[in-house]
């Protein structure tokens, strides 16, 4: 099923509680992993990585000391069998996408989130799980997207969770709510352009997809997931983030659901289902994005 | 008159009180519902029922009979398969309201979302505020009447039944397979006779009807390829 939630809100401090406290009300969509995706007002590059024992910290430090220095880094064991590793990094802002490759080259390390805005907090079991073991450390947040996940595609693995990121455009996230039923051919397409994929979970694709029509087409966002709806097949509701933008799109059957309210103060709440934006505002009339519909809003 | 408070206690008790107290009382108070799924699902009998607060998912479902009347929100297929009785809902419901309504009345005083009236068979569903797309779909009988606005596709592929609209924009956002007509003479005595009963301020002059284009069966096109010679193409 999946559940998926997003929120912009300059003015509200703690948007980081307020959009796990939405994902809190989506539990009964899925509880195999919760994720969030933040987005910070800061100058620094921030990481956060798996590893899958902790024995593999120092082959960690050797690949990212090639391209900065470490600081503040901490490393601690997840709510399953993965260790975290979260810490900022002083490099070049032009070479996020090297480092997250070859990170992701080494096969016991996962990046889930290499940039100056964006933290990935993912793990598996629900809300609760989530907020029990991880610290969400974030400071004044714009905009973020959540997802609980009912995994039907791929393996229960929390690498294989959403929110996804890919290396080719440092700053993107995308969650999604559905099955692709062009998976594999879509796959073959982006490998055969020299995408590299990490994970075998369909959503990898569409953010392998978005990224490569941003970065190497240089369409701006809502052309990239006009493009995105003509070429994806299937099932999906899909809301993508980037450091100054929110966009979302739906398949042309309407089959995953996505409710939007706005409010005049520019504060813009999604959710699979109303009671998921209860927490921050109740008795509203949310209205459900209308079916192929794409919607981009800035931040 | 008696109070009920079922702050706490499970679906299934919830509904079991409620089967006995509808047999001996004319009105219950239901206090703290905090959202309760599958509440006064198939109720029989003639009592009227007030909910102070909301439910949720599958409110009134196989209703026969009783009246119940919701002060808050409902959640999303409310009135599921109802035959009989009242659904008054004073605030909004979720998505798929009165889905396969076989007969009773359902009012919705707020706003409903997507698919309201879907593959409904008879009955009456008027929802005051605005209702999401494709509602009405499928319809197979019954009447649904609508104040707000309307969302996309509109009555797409009734097979029966009527829609009553107020929204100037609905020929914009009607379904397939079905015409938008004036309100007749008739549909105009009989929308007024619910408008009446339930006290709901409003002129019948301005309704348009939705109703589907062919009834029965649609009509079936046979796909006929168009050939073009070689050289054309």
């Amino acid at each position: 099923m999946c559940g998926i939630a997003g929120l912009i809100a300059k003015e509200r401090s703690d948007l980081g509680d307020d959009l796990v406290n939405m994902l809190k009300e989506l539990v009964h969509r899925g509880r195999d992993a919760t994720g969030v995706a933040l987005y910070e007002q800061r100058d620094d590059i921030q990481a956060r990585i798996t590893l899958t024992d902790p024995s593999f910290e120092n082959d960690l430090h050797q690949i990212i000391q090639n391209y900065g220095q470490i600081s503040n880094a901490k490393i601690y064991p997840g709510v399953g069998i993965f260790t975290f590793f979260e810490g900022s990094i002083a490099m070049d802002s032009n070479q996020i996408s090297q480092l997250h490759w070859d990170i992701d080259s080494h096969p016991n390390l996962c990046v889930h989130s290499l940039g100056q805005h964006l933290k990935v907090y993912k793990d598996q079991g629900s809300a609760e799980d989530l907020v029990a073991v991880h610290q969400i450390d974030v400071g004044d947040c714009t905009h973020g997207i959540g997802h609980v996940r009912l995994a039907t595609e791929s393996v229960e693995n929390i690498n294989f969770a959403h929110p996804f990121v890919s290396y080719l455009y440092p700053g993107l996230s995308l969650v999604h709510n559905g099955q692709f039923t062009n998976y594999f051919k879509m796959r073959r397409k982006l490998e055969s352009l020299g995408i590299r994929f990490k994970t075998a979970n369909d959503t990898e694709m569409a953010a392998h997809f978005i990224a490569y029509e941003m970065k190497e087409k240089g369409k701006d966002l809502e052309s990239a997931l006009h493009a995105a709806l003509d070429t994806f097949d299937g099932i999906f509701t899909i809301m993508v983030a980037t450091d100054s933008q929110i966009g979302a799109f739906r398949d042309r059957l309407a089959f995953k659901p996505v409710v939007i309210y706005e409010q005049d103060n520019g504060m813009v709440l999604f959710g699979s289902e109303q009671i998921s934006l209860t927490p921050i505002i109740s008795d509203v009339y949310a209205t459900e994005m209308e079916p192929g519909g794409v919607k981009v809003w800035s931040v | 008159m008696v109070r009920l408070d079922i702050s706490g206690m499970p679906t299934l008790e919830v509904n079991r009180n409620l089967r006995e107290l509808v047999q001996q009382n004319d009105e219950i108070i239901v206090e703290n519902p905090h959202s309760v799924h599958n509440f006064a699902t198939a109720l029989k009998g003639k009592a009227k029922i007030t909910v102070e607060g909301s439910t949720g998912f599958y409110t009134g479902g196989f209703l026969q009979g009783p009246t119940v009347i919701i002060k808050g929100n409902t959640g999303l297929y409310t009135g599921d398969n109802m035959d009989g009785g009242e659904i008054i809902v004073e605030m909004n419901t979720g998505s798929n309201c009165a889905p396969s309504m076989a007969g009773g009345t359902m009012l919705i005083k707020g706003h409903s979302g997507s698919r309201a009236g879907w593959g409904m068979k008879g009955g009456n569903l008027i929802v005051c505020g605005n209702v999401g797309m494709w509602s009405g779909k499928m319809t197979l009988g019954g009447r649904i009447i609508i104040l707000g606005e309307v969302g996309m596709g509109i009555g797409e592929s009734m097979y029966g039944g009527i829609i009553h609209v107020l929204d100037p924009k609905a020929d914009e956002k009607l379904g397939g397979n079905v015409a938008l007509k004036p309100i007749a003479d008739k549909e105009k005595k009989e929308v007024e006779t619910l408008f009446k009963k339930f006290a709901i301020e409003q002129s019948v002059d301005s309704f348009r009807s939705i109703m589907p284009k062919v009834y029965g069966r649609h009509d079936y096109v046979m796909f006929k390829p168009t050939h073009k010679k070689r050289a054309e193409v």
